[in-house]
């Protein structure tokens, strides 16, 4: 759980450098801005966990998957992000899985239980995802 | 695109120009090579360049995320019965995050730029934006409009007017309902 409100802010040096990198060069950001849309990226974070959860709900998922949050984010009219979203996915689990190969192949060697193991657990929680 | 090459050719001439200089006696051979060199590097450059002007609407997909893992991940529990949370849908969420912010600085940069030309991004910029897109409703509360006191001492004003002269109209209904809620 949350202690303090400011556990939920985003660093303000990255959100800076987003901000930098979607907007043309040369342009400024004034402080005031700067705050709100780290604020509103908060807030948009709940708004799409706690709507994917409903979603997942309704369909009697205790735990939301990432369709949920693309299917969700259709419904709330932010399909733009969709696409790109699906390729960042796309990407991010092919890397998964070639860490779970190198991975594996290094414990075969070095015979290290654990880690085979817990990989094997976030493995199968990505096949359930999918 | 083609004034910005010419401009870079010229200036990497230039370059190449005050190096040839101070290297004249190492031959001309040596020099075109260079001359090459630096010109393909300028060409990089150049491509480079137009690779991060596209980045705006095509983006390369990577599994890379700038924004804390930890942190999205402390704001999504913050949020009611949220159960397991995956790897998976922890990265998505982040990467989806990220996307937000820069989708909410350019539209209201570009929305900005239209009415007045002006090359920073300011507050009241987002709440215009928040204000008239559908989407963002959800943010009418967080990124609110500003405005003047004396303004908001006139709405207070005009709202006090008003509940008055409906009280006056149907004091009736008033009082019945305050003795409904008790």
């Amino acid at each position: 759980m949350v202690e303090r409100i400011e556990d939920l802010n985003l660093p303000n040096a990255v959100i800076a450098r987003l901000i930098k990198e979607a907007l043309p060069e040369g342009s400024n950001v004034s402080k005031e801005a700067r705050a709100a849309i780290a604020k509103a990226a908060s807030v948009f974070a709940i708004f799409i966990t706690s709507s994917s959860t409903a979603l997942a709900h309704k369909q009697n998922h205790r735990t939301i998957t990432a369709k949920d949050i693309l299917q969700t984010l259709n419904e709330l009219d932010f399909e733009s992000f969709v696409p790109s979203l699906t390729q960042d996915l796309e990407v991010y689990r092919k890397m998964v899985r070639d860490k779970k190969e190198s991975k594996a192949k290094k414990d075969s060697s070095a015979g290290d239980a654990i880690a085979s193991s817990s990989s094997a657990a976030t493995a199968a929680e990505n096949e359930d995802a999918n | 695109m083609p004034s910005a090459q010419t401009l870079l050719d010229n200036n990497l001439l230039f370059v190449v120009d005050s190096f040839g200089c101070s290297k004249q006696n190492t031959g001309a051979l040596a020099f075109t090579a260079k001359n090459e060199a630096v010109k393909k590097a300028g060409n990089l450059f150049i491509a480079n360049m137009v690779d991060s002007s596209k980045t705006h609407e095509q983006r390369k997909p990577s599994a890379d995320t700038f924004l804390p893992l930890s942190r999205v991940r402390t704001i999504m529990k913050s949020s009611m019965d949220t159960g397991l949370i995956t790897n998976e849908v922890l990265f998505l969420m982040t990467k989806c995050t990220e996307l937000f912010v820069q989708h909410l600085a350019r539209e209201a940069y570009t929305a900005s730029s239209a009415i007045q030309k002006s090359d920073t991004l300011k507050y009241e910029h987002l709440s215009q934006l928040v204000n008239k897109s559908k989407n963002l409703e959800f943010l009418l509360q967080i990124v609110p409009e500003k405005i003047r006191v004396h303004e908001f001492q006139e709405m207070l004003r005009l709202n006090r007017s008003n509940a008055n002269a409906s009280d006056d109209d149907d004091d009736e209904t008033g009082t019945e309902s305050e003795s409904e809620d008790e």
